[in-house]
């Protein structure tokens, strides 16, 4: 369950409460423009290339530039690691157009979390280089292609292209926003090397960029835009338990770590993509990364003054668990309302449903009931997947639902329902049908301190297209107790 | 070839041949500002390969292409819309090969004051009698799945809402596993790579 929104009433005591707590996540008011007296004037700024006193300076071939410099990198590690699909020519780059797309068999984190970060690389030496969303959108799908054709001698992929491309938009927009919430421009010596290192962890090329510039160490305003109108940071972690109802899968116990953000507020509207965006990292739980999730705005309206919202988003999932791996890229439409109960109290909802571009989840051959495992690559280091490629490539569509109860503008109680469809092009002929459900109730300790349970169900069904072969079904229930912390 | 396909294909080239006479007008207009609307109407030749697990098609075929485009220019530099691109075809059999593609497509100008774009897509695709691309029998049957294409080209501006571009461009219609007469068999992975060269006119 990503974080709660807040009403127009709660988001003035979001603001208020931070303000007061001086807590480490509080964010500057959104509409106070800070501008001193030795500011420069538009006239300056547009002479400088500047779209703001905060913004780095506009340039196109700098972010071609940072573009190629970063297929350069990935090329010249995959050299160093001997992998022979980095020894490009001027002929293999004229075979793979030739050749066209294929699907390739890398394994699912390679494909589903690499390329997407390969991705947010491209997006960002846009937005590095002063360019808007949509200008770095499409510098991301210039860069993911010129990989794919001439960055590796083997053929261009057609699920890395869609995968880089929109997987790197959101991770992309979404890192440069976080690196930006830990930057602080206008500080000074060891506090301000310490916020840009930190800032190079999460947005490497922008900080890169900002090093080469000097704006790394330049005192000004953050960019416009990057500064969000509220914002809500939440944590969870504890054991999870997990049930089956498999012999060949038994129950088990781990820890867990849970973060969410939930960046923007759901008052306003949407003035630039990704204003407002929910994100949701699970470590632990049976996995590595067991989930991360991103939805961000691409346009919204404002809240209408019964709380209701209209938005159009930009989705992006990864998802471990022992029943499924999922991963995909969506756009979904979605309508949330929120209202006040009362002084202290307050509920909202949503409500989203839209297309899956391109998802991934694991192959379930007829007659298995578990997933097999990723192969062991037999020629390691050779940079080509022999397969065969254990999870299915295809198009799809989801829906889902999620309410919450909140006190202050801390959740109480939340549900949460998604239901995730997927139909195979590439892999087992079937169709997937994933759903789960989760319910959290949450009792607040000291501070920002509390306690909650989760209740979480997991559900796949695989229909397959040959009717000789019966349908898969399995479910699994899991139980989450966790010590949580929020901050605003 | 048909006639009617050679008669589109010489009026591609038509267009193409006299954009390049305005390029010396067009590459100093600069698009209009603000968001508004845009259609496009073009043709162009192509040359398409289909392939699958360890079979390979002998040879390419070749046609034209309707291309329609629709949309909207958010900025200067970007405009976002819906590309359709009809593909007949017929193999030495006399097999129908038609495909459609249906495709969301972002198109970039790196530099407004120039021509030059870049573009790239991806949405659904139909084709009919797949199979016979790779010799495999097969009842006539129209098979859907997955399309992407880039391109790039450059656009001439002839007057403030009228311009043509000429393009080349590379989609794939990736069709995934498609069961054969043979019940319980299937060839896995089929895809057919396209390249087209073409030009269409741009009203905005």
């Amino acid at each position: 369950m990503l974080a709660a929104t807040a009403s127009p009433a709660l988001a003035q005591y979001r603001m208020n409460a931070a303000e007061e707590s001086g807590s480490p996540f509080r964010v500057s008011p959104p509409a106070l423009p800070q501008t001193p007296a030795t500011a420069p004037q538009p006239d300056q700024l547009h002479t400088q290339g500047r779209a703001c006193e905060g913004c780095p300076r506009r340039s196109v071939g700098n972010a071609l530039l940072d573009e190629l410099l970063i297929n350069v990198l990935y090329g010249s590690i995959n050299l160093a690691r001997g992998q022979v699909t980095a020894r490009i020519t001027p002929k293999s780059w004229w075979n793979n157009m030739r050749s066209g797309w294929e699907w390739d068999l890398d394994d699912f984190t390679v494909n589903q979390f690499g390329h997407p970060y390969q991705g947010n690389n491209y997006f960002n030496s846009g937005r590095a280089n002063g360019l808007s969303f949509w200008e770095s959108a499409a510098l991301t799908a210039f860069g993911s292609g010129t990989w794919e054709y001439f960055g590796e001698t083997n053929r261009a992929s057609l699920n890395d292209f869609i995968n880089t491309t929109m997987g790197g938009i959101a991770l992309g927009e979404t890192f440069h926003r976080v690196a930006w919430l830990i930057r602080d421009p206008q500080a000074t010596g060891r506090s301000r090397t310490t916020r840009e290192l930190a800032a190079f962890v999460v947005d490497p090329v922008t900080t890169l960029r900002r090093v080469a510039s000097g704006d790394a160490s330049r005192i000004s305003e953050r960019p416009t835009g990057m500064t969000p109108s509220s914002l809500t940071m939440s944590g969870a972690t504890g054991v999870l338990w997990r049930g089956s109802n498999l012999e060949e899968l038994e129950a088990s116990t781990s820890p867990f770590l849970e973060i969410n953000i939930l960046y923007g507020d759901s008052i306003l509207r949407t003035e630039r993509p990704y204003d407002r965006f929910e994100a949701r990292l699970d470590l632990g739980g049976g996995a590595g990364v067991s989930e991360l999730g991103l939805r961000g705005d691409l346009f919204s309206s404002r809240s209408s003054p019964s709380g209701l919202r209209k938005s159009l988003m930009q989705g992006y999932q990864y998802t471990s668990n022992s029943l499924y791996r999922f991963g995909g890229q969506s756009v979904l439409a979605g309508v949330s309302i929120e209202q006040d109960l009362g002084s202290r109290f307050s509920w909202n909802a949503s409500g989203t449903g839209g297309v899956t571009v391109l998802g991934a989840v694991d192959s379930l051959p007829p007659g298995e009931i578990i997933a097999p495992p990723d192969p062991d690559d037999s020629s390691p280091g050779q940079g080509v997947s022999t397969g065969p490629r254990n999870y299915d490539y295809g198009p799809g569509g989801g829906f889902g639902g999620r309410a919450a109860l909140l006190f202050d503008g801390r959740t109480l109680v939340a549900v949460s329902y998604d239901a995730q469809h997927l139909y195979t092009l590439d892999g087992v002929l079937a169709n997937h049908l994933l759903q789960r459900a989760r319910a959290t109730a949450t009792a607040p300790l000291r501070g920002r301190l509390g306690l909650s349970v989760t209740l979480e169900y997991f559900d796949r069904q695989t229909f397959y297209r040959s009717p000789a072969d019966p349908d898969a079904h399995f479910h699994f229930p899991q139980v989450r107790a966790a010590l949580t912390w929020s901050a605003e | 070839m048909k006639g009617w396909r050679r008669r589109v294909l010489v009026l591609a080239v038509a267009a193409s041949a006299s954009s390049l006479a305005s390029m010396a007008h067009a590459q100093t207009t600069t698009p209009t500002d603000g968001k508004h609307p845009y259609v496009g109407i073009g043709s162009s030749f192509t040359a398409f390969h289909a392939e699958c697990c360890d079979r390979e098609a002998d040879g390419e075929h070749k046609g034209a292409a309707l291309v329609l485009d629709g949309g909207v220019t958010l900025q200067r530099r970007l405009d976002l819309g819906a590309r359709l691109i009809w593909t007949p075809a017929k193999d030495d059999g006399g097999d129908t090969l038609n495909s459609t593609a249906l495709l969301v497509v972002a198109k970039y100008r790196f530099w407004p004051s120039r021509g030059f774009f870049v573009s790239g897509g991806a949405g659904m695709a139909w084709m009919t009698n797949a199979l016979a691309l790779i010799d495999e029998p097969s009842p006539p049957a129209r098979a859907k799945g997955l399309s992407v294409e880039l391109a790039a080209g450059w656009e001439w501006r002839l007057h403030r809402h009228f311009g043509i571009q000429a393009f080349g461009s590379q989609h794939v219609i990736g069709l995934g596993d498609l069961p054969t007469q043979i019940p319980g068999e299937s060839l896995d992975n089929l895809i057919i790579n396209y390249w087209s060269a073409g030009a269409s006119i741009v009203i905005r």
